[in-house]
């Protein structure tokens, strides 16, 4: 379990239409990549049970943007809705390094 | 000509409110249906949080309680603030891409307002770190950020007139916070131009200047005017959901959502699980997987909603769907149910 690449994305709470969006995108990864990457949704101000990623608490610190998607712990998307290449990408690096 | 934008100042004086009103602004600004906006508004008497903070760290809730003082839970971060009709705030809302500027540009940007404003009155304040203007060593015009898609807000609050006896007994941060500084409370960090000039001020007359300088500084024309019906019921929706709620105010909910995946032998299996307080609130299941009738799917869907986590798994084996797929979420429950033990609470990013 520990070995799947983690995807993260931050979205607004409630999700708006294009947080929703994000998540097709994010999860659409998760369906093309069985045993391999696992999603983690962080909706914006409410608690978690699951750490986040070093970059993404220091993204939180830094600056408030809606949405983040984060592959492995690096920003690859901020502001946007994702194009699910951007996804692909580093899901296929992390993937290669890990 | 110059550039036209709403001037807002819609007499919303509670915090609650007052926040959902925002949201509202910065999500349809994003939508394409509110224009440009800069909003001057006063709140009563409340605390706002930060929006990763810890509620009963930060506040002396009883305090706020037995004296009327509201507490809300802000939409950015940063620590705990006290405002009352004595602090005015601003929010600008726009097209990100209409400033070029950095972020931390903007900051500086949009403090200029506030330091003429203060020049006005003869004291002399000035930009501080990442997003404060002081006088001297105190604060008096802290600042934040929002970008939203496409949508960006910038939001300041300039004190006027403040209660600082009640602010101290408001807020309660950590010995921590002051660690590293030489005030040692809330109360010795802030000034207001009230005190700098050693008398009161009329919080009014010091927004309206402040509104001029911001039109001058940004090169803009402020046209006065009034929210929107769109605007009104999303700020009403918002306030019923959110800012309305102790779940948002106080963190009592924690939540999550997963999604993971894995291959079974007729297909891929993923399933999207929202999980709090060691239940499954909501479940998707999806992927390629050959099931002979979807409506099987959503029954069992339903049948893990509000089910424990550990008993999720009894759901799944009485489910009527093909032996592979019910291994294969068996074994992706069981990931869920690992990852749910490794629990850590909000975190504090103000530290």
């Amino acid at each position: 379990m520990d070995e799947k690449v983690k995807l993260e994305i931050y979205i607004a709470r409630p999700p708006t239409s294009k947080c929703r969006e994000v998540v097709a995108v994010m999860e659409n990864v998760v369906r093309l990549y069985p045993d391999q990457v696992r999603l983690v949704v962080f909706e914006r101000g409410a608690p978690w049970s699951e750490e986040p990623s070093r970059a993404l608490k220091y993204a939180l610190q830094k600056a408030a943007t809606v949405p983040m998607c984060f592959v492995a712990g690096k920003l690859v998307v901020g502001g946007k809705v994702p194009g699910s290449d951007e996804v692909e990408r580093a899901v296929k690096r992390a993937l290669n390094t890990g | 000509m110059s550039p036209e934008w709403r001037l807002l100042r819609d007499g919303i004086t509670g915090a609650h409110h007052h926040f959902a009103v925002e949201e509202a602004l910065v999500r349809l600004m994003d939508e394409g249906s509110s224009p440009p906006t800069l909003r001057l508004r006063q709140v009563r008497r409340a605390v706002f949080v930060g929006v990763y903070q810890d509620t009963w760290a930060e506040v002396d809730v009883d305090y706020c309680r037995a004296h009327d003082i509201r507490i809300v839970r802000r939409a950015n971060a940063g620590g705990a603030v006290y405002h009352d009709l004595g602090s005015f705030c601003y929010s600008a809302f726009f097209p990100r891409a209409a400033f070029p500027q950095s972020e931390e540009q903007l900051y500086r940007l949009f403090a200029r307002p506030a330091i003429r404003t203060c020049a006005d009155y003869n004291v002399m304040a000035h930009f501080h770190g990442r997003n404060d203007v002081l006088v001297g060593e105190r604060k008096i015009y802290g600042s934040a950020q929002i970008a939203w898609y496409d949508a960006f807000v910038q939001s300041g609050t300039f004190l006027v007139n403040m209660d600082f006896d009640v602010m101290d007994r408001a807020l309660t941060p950590p010995a921590l916070k002051f660690a590293d500084k030489p005030a040692r409370s809330v109360k010795e960090r802030v000034t207001s131009l009230a005190r700098e000039l050693g008398r009161e001020l009329d919080t009014n007359e010091v927004m309206e200047r402040f509104a001029v300088k911001f039109a001058q500084i940004l090169g803009i024309r402020l046209v006065p005017g009034e929210l929107t019906p769109r605007e009104r019921e999303l700020a009403g929706e918002l306030l019923a959901v959110k800012y309305g709620t102790d779940e948002w105010n106080f963190g009592t909910r924690q939540a999550r959502g997963v999604t993971v995946s894995a291959r079974a032998t007729s297909g891929v299996v993923v399933l999207s699980a929202d999980v709090g307080d060691g239940s499954i609130r909501q479940a998707r299941i999806r992927g390629d997987f050959l099931v002979s009738d979807r409506a099987k799917v959503g029954r069992l869907e339903q049948a893990l909603a509000g089910h424990r986590l550990e008993d999720a798994q009894a759901a799944v084996q009485a489910a009527e769907l093909p032996l592979d797929v019910k291994e294969t979420l068996v074994r992706l429950l069981t990931e869920v149910v690992q990852e749910g033990r490794t629990g850590a609470n909000r975190m504090d990013l103000d530290q």
